[in-house]
């Protein structure tokens, strides 16, 4: 190719090269701003400078000296503070909504010589929302800290986080310098539930039989012992043999029935659902996984039916997590869906009937239908997080 | 220091201490000093008293106050006082009601604006302390806001609307929230390692300011509100003037307070003199009661550049004595007179002014109305008297009393030898008349009064017989400096024939009669004569490179001749020797120290309050000098080495070649051993030596509590996520109290992962303790009911 050719080739990219150049000029200062504050001080450091020249008062020379200092001591400490940074997050994996759920945030500075003061790190959904923040007083040479939030999510699904955002405006508040960190994570957040009495089990004309069976479960007789895991209740820890074997072992007990429970919800909504449909969708889903709640506490085995598929039967902790996972992110699915019905629940088991009025008159016969009406208040205050806020606000009051 | 006190004290300390240093200015009046002390106490007060007032009152006695600040600006035009008493209302307002961050960044501007004030009120050296003070108090109180805001701002509790919760965004709880923030209040912050950091942040910014003011282009303007940027009180009364009333010089004469700096040049402090007559202006025309310019001589005054401004030409100058140059450093004044040596050849003005020049009187006046603000500092040439004269005077025998006693007026036995002095001193000391011939009648004028008469007989009956005017003139100096008494309670100023009054029956006054008497005699004489006004100072300021201190009280007048045979005039003293100069000699340590002080107040003009566009010009002419001098230096020291190399040691070949090497070698060997330093320490730290490194957090540092953490955690189920704090209380609810001491034990792991704190042996045995008796728990049958609490 001639260089005359190159050369033109060349000068026609410039305007694209400076233009790239400004871009990411514009794109580094998203990361320095100047508060109202800075704004202020160089507004009065600008007349200072006026003033002196006006007065050729040399100790206004002298403050408007200083000033600038400021401003260039200012720079240098926020671009040391913010060097050799790193930051990340420890969450867990699941949360349940409405339950508050607590996130650490970690930060390291790598930096030989110098700490860090006054750091704020917003850690950011992918939507863009802040969903908490820490803050570090100081993070010394070397050295790292951990702080922590906690954040209520009031709605179930899965949550997104993005990156964390570490911002400081020290020394003087003049500059804020911020970095971000890319840290994507999630965190599925479970359906919460209602308190459900025994109204709901007699309805379905159960029977909290004492029928024992070879099964683990929450009865009287012992079923078997085992070495204690985190998260088993102490209550049930056998201490002479934990005294005898010198390791924490626990009881475990018979299940004093086989009761089966099969929550059958009905996710379906009609294409022409509005916003009050899905509103009531969500109750109906926060009521199934209360019902899935209460069966086991009870030691119920339980199973989850929905028009989108099923969880089979189990029992215990886990089991209700798993059940409740599915919930979580299920969504509405169209009339054209077979009903959870066609899922097969079990026979010798309860059946509990939750959906929305439209598809309420395809619940079986056998089926107890719970009826989203009946516990309206409680599902719409746990929706609107009304009784987290009064509890907030109790807190809120004792603590200040 | 915990944080949240810290943030307090250092808020009310640099308030107070803006308040003092706006304060020492001298330039608020008494009640307000005493008012807004009341004020700051009852602010500092308020905390624990809780004192309010209404809001709608502290909106009345705003408006009340700006209604004040208004008339004071408009109907009273003190600016100043306005605008300085108004802030400092608006400070005491904030500094009673102060709740919100706002507030305290405004008071923080206020204490700002107080120092502003401070800084335009005053050319004293205390600025400075003040203001590094200042700079201190405000860096750290600065740095404290900042945390405290950045803290509470992390804590603010994020309300979703409606929308956002159907959305499902999430939100933040307040309680944990709450907790941290006050843990942030609790936090050590004025630490003595902090302070130390904020010492050096001081530094950091006294040094770049200091940099950045030496290099900041200068420029003057003062089109904007020229009289805003003035003290209240305006600069001191001067005595010199145009016209100067009868006496005026003689009462500013009690006066002790510094006028202004001579500071010779290097060669001048070589032959400095003893006595330096210091020429302010002569005055031609006597009323009787006032000396003033005659018509003649005002006509005369021309308006010149200030920038080396000739005073006289070459031509006419007399190759008298030496040459001497001085810098003279002259506070701020009403009078706008340039004072230079009795004969003055040149005066460079470093300012772009222009001066007004009366080539008759020899002096030298800054063409403007307004009164002098500021100090100014200009180069004066001229000359002195010969070496001779001026060895008769270091003879001087009061120079070994005068280390023996504090105060000493002049001794009576050495006024011949003084007289003698001064008159060798200033005898040869002349000045060109440019106008010789036509202005004779001016130095004969005579006032129409009936002191005349008895004056024009004094001066006939001293000189009967004396035919030479220069004899006569002499002959009239030597009566009046031995016949008459200096003394400055002369209190017949007043009186009609005043001057007859001195001659005849006093016998004593001050200078201003002894020349004004001596003038109107050669006068009557038929001698053309006048009086000049000015100082003579004999004070000498050893402190430095030394520099004559001329202060009110060195106040003089004196008188000038010219005899029909000579073109020049002739300085003659008719003061006797006793109101020469000080007559008080100081040798305490307070006057040492003052004199270190004003050798300070010096520096701080020179290189702070004159500081201009040429001394920027000559510190970076310096600066390259000094760099060329520095390598030239190395050059030539490196040459010289290499030759005593080569020359194998020989001395002469290579001239302090050998002082160059061992130099080269004891910095390699210095740098070496650095260097050694710093690869020890860092080897040091990485092996977790370094005591310093000792008390940055790792989880090593806290193994012990991790270890016991996790074996709680066994027994007590520790969710993911769960702070220690929160486990701890979990701990201690779940074991009915039993291990209560794991919260105290937690919060110092707090303390040291993340304040630095030092891991201390006696939480090794409070652990194993605790570790105990979680043992005995476990082992125990009747513990259990306290697990089983849950």
């Amino acid at each position: 190719m001639p260089s005359s050719t190159r050369s033109i080739r060349k000068l026609k990219a410039a305007p694209r090269k400076i233009l790239a150049f400004a871009a990411s000029l514009i794109h580094k200062r998203r990361y320095i701003s100047i508060p109202m504050e800075g704004i202020i001080f160089v507004i009065v450091t600008l007349l200072i400078g006026l003033a002196a020249m006006n007065t050729s008062a040399q100790l206004l020379f002298l403050v408007f000296s200083m000033m600038c200092s400021f401003w260039i001591l200012s720079a240098l400490l926020a671009t040391t503070t913010m060097r050799g940074l790193r930051v990340w997050r420890k969450s867990p994996r699941l949360a349940v909504a409405g339950q508050p759920t607590r996130v650490l945030l970690h930060v390291e500075n790598r930096k030989r010589l110098a700490g860090s003061w006054s750091l704020r790190v917003n850690d950011r959904l992918a939507t863009g929302e802040t969903i908490g923040a820490a803050f570090f007083p100081h993070v010394p040479r070397r050295g790292d800290a951990t702080q922590s939030y906690e954040c209520i999510f009031p709605r179930r699904g899965l949550q997104k986080f993005a990156s964390l955002a570490v911002a400081t405006r020290f020394p003087f508040g003049l500059i804020e310098r911020t970095l971000f960190f890319r840290d994507p994570a999630e965190i599925l957040v479970l359906p919460g539930a209602i308190v459900l009495d025994d109204r709901i089990l007699r309805q379905a004309q159960t029977d909290l039989g004492d029928q024992e069976v070879n099964a683990k479960g929450h009865g009287a007789g012992l079923y078997g012992l085992r070495r204690y895991r985190p998260g088993d209740p102490s209550r049930d820890i056998h201490w002479k043999v934990t005294a005898r074997t010198g390791r924490l072992t626990l009881r475990e007990y018979e299940s004093e029935e086989r009761r089966r429970g099969s929550v059958l919800f009905d996710n379906r909504l009609p294409h022409d659902a509005n916003l009050d449909d899905r509103e009531e969708f969500e109750k109906g889903l926060l009521l199934a996984s209360s019902i899935l709640g209460l069966l086991s506490e009870i030691g119920h085995e339980f199973e989850l039916l929905t028009a989108t598929g099923k969880v089979p039967a189990g029992q215990g902790p886990g089991h209700l997590t798993r059940c409740r996972r599915a919930l979580a992110l299920l969504e509405p699915e169209s009339m054209s869906k077979p009903s959870p019905l066609q899922k097969g629940p079990e026979n010798d088991s309860v059946w509990f009937w939750v959906g929305s009025e439209a598809t309420r008159s395809q619940a079986p016969g056998r089926a107890s239908v719970v009826r989203i009406e009946e516990y309206e208040a409680d599902l719409e205050r746990a929706l609107n997080r009304s009784r987290e806020s009064e509890e907030i606000e109790a807190i809120r009051e004792v603590a200040g | 220091m915990a944080f949240q006190r810290s943030f307090f004290f250092l808020t009310y300390l640099t308030a107070i201490w803006s308040f003092v240093s706006l304060a020492s200015t001298g330039e608020l009046h008494l009640w307000a000093i005493v008012a807004f002390s009341l004020i700051l106490l009852a602010a500092i007060g308020r905390r624990r008293f809780r004192f309010e007032l209404p809001g709608f009152i502290w909106l009345l006695i705003t408006i009340a106050v700006f209604c004040g600040a208004l008339w004071g600006w408009f109907r009273l035009g003190e600016r100043m006082y306005s605008v300085t008493y108004f802030l400092m209302y608006l400070e005491a307002n904030k500094l009673l009601t102060a709740k919100s961050n706002r507030d305290y960044i405004q008071i923080y501007g206020l204490t700002f604006f107080q120092m502003l004030a401070a800084s335009v009120s005053t050319t004293s050296v205390l600025f400075a302390p003040l203001l590094g003070g200042y700079l201190l108090l405000i860096i750290a109180t600065m740095i404290a806001f900042t945390i405290k805001r950045d803290a509470e701002r992390t804590f603010q509790t994020a309300k979703p609307g409606k929308k956002a919760l159907r959305r499902g965004s999430p939100w933040r709880m307040m309680a944990s929230d709450r907790r941290a923030l006050e843990e942030v209040g609790y936090l050590p912050f004025l630490t003595r390692r902090m302070v130390s950091r904020l010492a050096l942040a001081t530094g950091v910014v006294v040094l770049l300011g200091g940099g950045l003011f030496l290099v900041i282009p200068r420029a003057a303007r003062q089109d904007f509100l020229p009289g805003l940027g003035r003290g209240h009180q305006g600069p001191r009364k001067s005595g010199f003037a145009d016209h100067v009333a009868f006496g005026g010089v003689g009462r500013i004469q009690n006066d002790p307070t510094i006028v202004m700096r001579v500071i010779p040049t290097p060669e001048s402090t070589l032959n400095r003199p003893t006595f330096l007559r210091i020429r302010g202006t002569a005055l031609d025309e006597f009323t009787g009661r006032q000396w003033q310019k005659s018509a003649a001589m005002v006509r005369e005054i021309k308006p010149m550049r200030a920038q080396g401004a000739q005073i006289l030409p070459p031509s006419l100058l007399v190759e008298y004595g030496e040459p001497f140059r001085a810098d003279i450093n002259l506070d701020p004044e009403r009078s706008n007179y340039i004072f230079t040596v009795n004969q003055p050849a040149r005066v460079i003005l470093d300012k772009t002014r222009t001066v007004e020049l009366d080539p008759e009187g020899l002096s030298l006046k800054l063409e403007t109305s307004q009164p002098r603000y500021q100090p100014i500092t200009y180069q004066v040439e001229g000359r002195i008297p010969r070496a001779e004269a001026r060895s008769v005077f270091e003879a001087d025998p009061l120079a070994s009393t005068r280390e023996d006693e504090d105060v000493k007026p002049i001794a009576q036995a050495s006024l011949d030898l003084l007289r003698d002095v001064a008159s060798a001193v200033d005898r040869g000391i002349t000045a060109l008349s440019t106008r010789s011939e036509r202005n004779d009648r001016q130095y004969l004028q005579t006032p129409e009064t009936p002191d005349m008469e008895n004056i024009r007989e004094m001066a006939m009956a001293w000189t009967a017989g004396i035919d030479s005017p220069r004899a006569r003139a002499e002959e009239v100096e030597r009566r009046f400096r031995t016949e008459f008494d200096y003394t400055l309670e002369a209190d017949f100023a007043d009186r009609p024939n005043h001057l007859t009054h001195f001659l005849r029956v006093a016998r004593e006054g001050h200078c201003e009669y002894f020349a004004t008497s001596m003038v109107l005699m050669l006068r009557s004489l038929g001698i053309p004569a006048r009086i000049v006004n000015g100082y003579l100072t004999d004070e000498w300021n050893r402190t430095g490179q030394g520099y004559y201190v001329v202060r009110q009280e060195h106040a003089h007048s004196w008188v000038e001749v010219r005899f029909p045979d000579s073109p020049v005039w002739v300085t003659f003293d008719p003061t006797p020797a006793s109101g020469l100069g000080s007559n008080r000699i100081h040798r305490t340590w307070f006057h040492r120290w003052s004199a270190v002080a004003d050798a300070m107040k010096l520096v701080w003009y020179n290189l702070v309050v004159d500081y201009d566009v040429n001394d920027q010009r000559k510190g970076i002419l310096a600066s390259i000098r000094a760099v060329a001098r520095g390598l030239e230096a190395l050059q030539s020291g490196t040459e010289s080495a290499r030759l005593w190399w080569e020359s194998g040691g020989d001395d002469s070949a290579g001239r302090g070649g050998r002082w160059v090497l061992v130099g080269a070698g004891g910095a390699l060997t210095i740098g070496a051993l650095g260097y050694f330093v710093v690869l020890l320490r860092r080897r040091r730290e990485r092996a977790g030596e370094d005591p310093e490194q000792q008390v940055r957090t790792s989880r090593e540092d806290v193994r012990p509590y991790l270890d016991l953490m996790r074996d709680l955690g066994e027994v007590f189920p520790r969710p993911q996520g769960q702070t220690p704090r929160d486990f701890a209380r979990i701990v201690v609810d779940r074991s009915g109290g039993a291990l209560e001491e794991f919260v105290p034990l937690t919060d110092r792991y707090y303390t040291i992962r993340y304040n630095g704190d030092r891991w201390d042996p006696e939480l090794d045995r409070r652990i194993a303790a605790l570790r105990q008796r979680l043992r005995d728990m476990e082992r125990t049958p009747a513990s259990q009911p306290a697990l089983d609490a849950d």
